[in-house]
């Protein structure tokens, strides 16, 4: 009953996340670069219902904005880590030996980059800005997709199903492209939704450290690195995007606990 | 037959060569993708006599294979090269920065494990209930929570609200021991409880695969109570697990003390290399990060073999 | 005094769909040093039986009607009570040694887990479990009681919960299908060794099995377990002698070997213990029931030599 709650609270919370952002890429209710000296660090109002932010800007504008740019960084990181990873895991547990070896070498060494370190080495040699957080991430997220694709497909290796495609004729490629992908898809997408919500944090790190997003984008964790000095004055410069950034990691978590849930039978008994 | 020894030395081996792949990738990266190093330090418009003198200086006019194997060969006796702004040895900047930043990761290290083990083992042991209700909620907020985010929020509560804790700065070691852990409390708890939020699922989930083992009812059948087979039989059983996760953790909370430390104004690694990263002290930037991925690379060795420590089945096992 | 006396021994699981009757009014006795098989298919109820005898029933188990062990009442008295009579009083070895033993914890220490429980001390506990490994073929010399279960076979993890038990000196050991996960050549050995044991240390045994064969060769008394009913007990050799309720003997014709049957299968299954007809339990299977079989569970009447049935229509008398 409890989990079934925290399915469907997942699936809101992710959906509320993604109408936002899609709503805030054309829509806002102030313009997030309506600068205003004079209406700064304003609390909670009927005009302002998250206050404004130390420019005088509207945070509910500025937090609608920053929920596309989150997005859009940590489901690019995802995504091409997944586009990177699978293929390599894959390949790994197909070929096996020499291959199997040095894709194994190679997230080990993709493990030891936290993305954090990543980020900054790329913003020291080229400046800092968004691609360096997508690339940062997405850098540690290869390692992760190609270890859970390699262990789900490694027991399918020797399966009738797919000794029968072999003998069918088909290649390899087409082996895996035909029976093995739809057989992990499943759990390779719950992955997607767990690493979305790292990647949601991760970016907001970076951010707020100022190697991600830069002005005059939007996003979560930048806000909260240039409202930190206000806070004294303001709490809710910080507590805003703060709870955004919260409530969007909780949904992707949920959704993903749940997902895995319902695909994995042995995780039913007692529940 | 696979005895320890040999285990420990393949790993050893493995450990060795990720280090060289990750000094290559480092070096890569920061010495020979940017062009000129020297360039990017002087930044435009620098004179080219200023530029060439820097370049000479930083041994920039040899092959960049040279180079390398100088710039690799010095990590081996600890030369990591000279920083630029401050005039310094990298590796005794470094290290005397580590003397907030070690102990604040290890702080939170301590602190996750003290709160998230125990409480998912309570967890587990009441499963189901309102407490194991409760404290799974809990523990699905806290691991949602950004770790500087929460620094920020105690900071405002603790620190500028009802000062009891100090906001930042660090006033050093040498200041005494308690004004140290002072200054790194706020930080040390802001690192640990979304941390100890994950342990507490990790080990609730071992422990509740260890509890429907037969094990357990082989410790109850010899008169033990429920308490004391879960603290004697399933606890060391759950914590094969919960070393795996801590040991990711680690690595995590090396480089989440570096992004806390901003929030508290504390002189660790973390301000180090951003100082160099905005003025593009470029050798500083490779010495930080070849150290902490080092670290990283440690750590993960030191996981292997408290392994080997904890899952007997692994010390001796067929070929 | 009888060693263990269960009377009316009712067993209720709590289950969504209504509760799960899974013992319905058990009835069985063991002397000091004597031996009684417990045999039945699997799902009669056999290993819960075990479990609850020792207090290990699982959580939320509804237990009703009497287990008095060493003249002490077991039924609700609590699990602190309880532990009491756990070890000392009775012990158990269960069917899977894979799973009983801790895989992470040697078995010197497993086995002398129990007595030092009962207060002995360090080095005389482990004396003691060198003692009990030796006793049951597993001489210390050649098996240190500092191996893990993982370096041992099959038979030899099961010679180790043997010992385990046999540390604690229990007075009633319960044996839950010891053999049926291990490899037929060594079932024989460590049947032997039970059986051996039992009467070198006047320990009572309470053999659970679904061989018939086994209880024939190893017990003094058989009692036969259908859904949750004894429904043919007495001494070994009369039970044998005149195999009586239909049950039995399509339990003994099931098995290949054993009154010269080829192994024919019981046909259908028993009831759920879910949804309970009324009547002899068996009496859908049965090729002898009528209606009142249907209608009216048949008590269980001794014969003047002990053996008891529980059917309106049994073999050998007058039929």
């Amino acid at each position: 009953m409890a989990r079934r709650l925290a399915f469907w609270l997942g699936g809101g919370l992710t959906s509320a996340l993604v109408l936002t952002a899609l709503l805030g890429a054309v829509w806002t209710p102030y313009p997030i670069d309506a600068v205003a000296v004079v209406e700064r660090l304003q609390a909670p109002s009927p005009l302002h219902p998250f206050g404004t932010d130390q420019l005088g800007r509207d945070m509910l504008s500025l937090l609608m904005a920053g929920a596309g740019t989150s997005l859009l960084v940590a489901a690019a990181a995802v995504a091409a880590g997944a586009g990177f990873g699978v293929p390599l895991g894959l390949l790994a547990a197909f070929r096996g030996g020499v291959a199997d070896e040095a894709v194994m070498r190679l997230s080990d060494l993709a493990l030891a980059f936290p993305a954090l370190l990543t980020a900054a080495m790329i913003a020291a040699t080229y400046g800092p800005g968004v691609l360096d957080a997508v690339v940062a991430i997405a850098i540690f997220n290869v390692p992760v997709f190609a270890r859970l694709a390699r262990s789900l497909a490694l027991p399918l290796t020797g399966r009738a199903f797919v000794q029968a495609g072999y003998l069918a004729g088909k290649d390899a490629l087409g082996v895996v492209v035909v029976h093995v992908l739809p057989n992990v898809a499943s759990l390779l997408v719950v992955q997607a939704a767990i690493q979305l919500a790292f990647a949601l944090l991760a970016e907001a790190s970076l951010s707020y450290l100022g190697l991600g997003v830069q002005p005059p984008g939007a996003s979560w964790g930048r806000m909260l690195g240039e409202a930190q000095t206000y806070m004294r004055l303001a709490p809710h410069v910080v507590l805003f995007p703060g709870l955004a950034i919260v409530l969007a990691v909780m949904g992707l978590n949920l959704l993903g606990d749940g997902l895995r849930d319902r695909l994995d039978p042995r995780l039913w008994e007692g529940s | 037959m696979n005895t320890t020894p040999a285990l420990v030395l393949r790993r050893l081996i493995g450990l060795a060569t990720t280090l060289l792949l990750a000094a290559f990738v480092v070096f890569a990266v920061l010495s020979v993708l940017p062009g000129d190093p020297a360039a990017v330090m002087l930044g435009v418009g620098a004179r080219p006599d200023t530029l060439a003198a820097l370049r000479a200086e930083m041994g920039l006019d040899r092959p960049v294979a040279v180079r390398f194997v100088s710039w690799t060969g010095g990590l081996f006796v600890g030369d990591f090269g000279v920083s630029h702004t401050y005039g310094v040895p990298v590796l005794d900047l470094v290290l005397e920065r580590a003397a907030v930043s070690l102990p604040l990761a290890l702080l939170a290290a301590g602190g996750a494990v003290f709160v998230g083990v125990p409480l998912g083992a309570l967890a587990a042991s009441q499963r189901g209930g309102v407490l194991d209700t409760v404290l799974m909620a809990l523990a699905q907020v806290g691991i949602a929570v950004p770790s500087f985010w929460l620094a920020i929020m105690l900071s405002l509560v603790f620190a500028v609200g009802l000062d009891w804790l100090p906001a930042g700065g660090f006033p050093g070691w040498e200041a005494g021991v308690w004004p140290g852990l002072r200054a790194l409390f706020l930080p040390a708890l802001a690192l640990a409880l979304p941390q100890g939020a994950v342990l507490a699922r990790v080990a609730r989930s071992a422990v509740l695969e260890a509890l429907h083992q037969d094990y357990v009812l082989t410790a109850r059948m010899k008169g033990l109570s429920k308490g004391a087979a879960l603290w004697r039989h399933a606890l060391p059983n759950a914590l094969i697990p919960v070393a795996t996760v801590l040991g990711l953790q680690l690595a995590f909370l090396l480089t989440g003390a570096i992004v806390v430390e901003n929030v508290f104004y504390l002189p660790g690694v973390g301000r180090l290399l951003f100082q160099a990263i905005a003025q593009r002290d470029l050798i500083t930037v490779q010495g930080i990060v070849v150290l902490v991925v080092t670290a990283v690379v440690c750590i993960n060795f030191v996981v292997d073999l408290t392994y080997l420590w904890l899952d007997p089945r692994l010390r001796t096992r067929g070929a | 005094m009888s060693l263990l006396e269960v009377r009316g021994l009712r067993l209720d699981l709590p289950a969504p769909s209504g509760a799960i009757r899974v013992l319905r009014g058990v009835d069985l006795s063991i002397e000091p040093g004597g031996s009684l098989a417990v045999v039945g298919e699997s799902g009669a109820g056999k290993s819960m039986l075990a479990l609850t005898l020792l207090g290990l029933q699982p959580e939320g188990a509804d237990v009703r009607g009497s287990i008095r062990l060493l003249g002490r009442e077991c039924v609700g008295i609590g699990d602190r009570a309880m532990r009491r009579m756990r070890g000392g009083g009775i012990a158990m070895v269960f069917q899977e040694p894979q799973g009983a033993l801790n895989p992470v914890m040697t078995i010197g220490r497993q086995v002398a887990e129990g007595p030092r429980r009962r207060g002995l001390g360090r080095g005389a506990a482990r004396a003691l479990a060198g003692e009990a490994l030796a006793r049951v073929g597993l001489d210390p010399a050649r098996y240190p009681l500092d191996l893990y279960p993982h370096q041992l076979s099959g038979g030899q993890r099961q010679r180790v919960m043997i010992a385990l038990c046999l540390a604690m000196r229990p007075k009633l050991l319960v044996a839950d299908e010891p053999t049926t996960a291990l490899d037929a050549t060594v079932q024989a050995g460590v049947l032997a060794l039970l059986r051996d044991l039992a009467e070198g240390e006047g320990m009572g045994l309470l053999l659970v099995t679904h061989d018939l064969a086994v209880a024939a060769a190893m017990t003094e008394r058989v009692a036969v377990l259908y859904a949750g009913h004894i429904v043919e007990t007495g001494p070994t050799a009369a039970v044998f002698a005149r195999l009586a309720h239909p049950y039995t003997r399509a339990l003994a014709a099931a098995r290949p070997g054993l009154d010269g049957g080829g192994g024919v299968p019981i046909g259908g299954r028993m009831p759920s213990p879910r949804n309970v007809p009324p009547g002899c339990p068996f009496a859908p299977r049965c090729p002898r029931a009528d209606d009142r079989c249907r209608a009216e569970m048949p008590p269980l009447a001794a014969g003047a030599d002990g053996h008891a049935v529980a059917c309106f229509h049994p073999h050998g008398r007058g039929t």
